[in-house]
């Protein structure tokens, strides 16, 4: 409790964000376009993978992991606050939302065009991993649309912090829908499985550099978001300092 | 190598994916240097003008 309140100090996280934001930012900027590389010019196209289209796994993939990391960091600021009332975390679950709904869009765009030329079709209303990904859409702006609804800071972070726990139960669908569903195109689990990675070397070393590429751009547009959202703060407190002096 | 790689019959689908991806980063990185440019400008607004009248009280 005594480190999380250490961390909740929003001067501090000025002070820490400040010089961390542009080091994420030049980390992701490194690892994206290592990534890039890696996905269109370096590494061989699998055939048993339909052939050259499984260079899109490079941008699908991280899109998929951030979309449901995001929410995970978003569902568990949101609990922080709900519990312990800092305000840093209210503040961190309102920047992750937009971007979590980005990655999402990037996750689904790109997995319905992949899901042309593989399954014939660009999208399946009864396969259960889009479905769940879609409903994942729609818990980020439903958060933000519930936040936007309500006339007072404290009411939209309560109903929001509400909306965010009880999605997380969403999490577990879509990470297991492959195994449990048998109605779904998609393809099974193949980097994070019991058994360890099924994918080869040459396609998991750049993947994972690439989705901790998009891990260090995520981080660093929260914090962006956080030091915008801090200073709006900032200054609605300044404003009503100011009118109540005049 | 070449400049643009070769790809096989899927080479639309692979490149509208990279186009649709980053196309998506890239509205994200506007979004929050929009949000974060403005917070910063109506905060310096809003301090500029309460040490103005601080001047002015005293």
């Amino acid at each position: 409790m005594g480190m999380l309140s250490y961390f909740a100090n929003p001067a501090r996280f000025m002070r820490l964000s400040n010089w961390l934001a542009p080091v994420f930012y030049t980390a992701s900027a490194v690892l994206i376009v290592y990534g890039v590389w890696q996905g269109l010019w370096a590494v061989p196209k699998d055939e048993v993978q339909g052939g050259d289209i499984m260079r899109v796994m490079f941008i699908h993939v991280p899109g998929a992991y951030i979309s449901m990391a995001a929410y995970g960091a978003m569902a568990v600021s949101a609990f922080i606050w709900y519990v312990w009332r800092h305000e840093l975390a209210d503040v961190a679950a309102k920047s992750i939302a937009p971007l979590g709904a980005g990655w999402t869009i990037i996750c689904l765009s790109t997995g319905s065009i992949w899901g042309k030329p593989t399954f014939n079709t660009w999208w399946q209303w009864g396969d259960a991993r889009m479905m769940s990904v879609l409903f994942l859409l729609f818990l980020y702006l439903g958060y933000m649309a519930l936040r936007a609804a309500m006339d007072t800071r404290q009411k939209a972070a309560r109903a929001s912090a509400i909306l965010a726990m009880v999605g997380i139960l969403n999490l577990p669908l879509i990470k297991f829908s492959v195994d449990i569903f048998s109605s779904t195109l998609h393809q099974g689990a193949s980097v994070i499985t019991m058994e360890g990675p099924k994918m080869s070397a040459v396609y998991l070393w750049p993947l994972g550099l690439s989705a901790l590429g998009h891990t260090f751009l995520f981080g660093a547009m929260v914090m962006t978001l956080m030091r915008a959202e801090i200073r709006t703060r900032r200054a609605g407190a300044l404003r009503a300092q100011h009118l109540a002096g005049s | 190598m070449d400049i643009l790689p070769i790809f096989d019959k899927n080479a639309a689908f692979i490149w509208a994916c990279y186009i649709v991806g980053f196309a998506t980063l890239f509205a994200l990185g506007l979004y929050v240097l929009i949000k974060s440019r403005r917070a910063k400008a109506a905060l310096e607004r809003i301090e500029r003008l309460n040490s103005q009248t601080n001047r002015t009280g005293e």
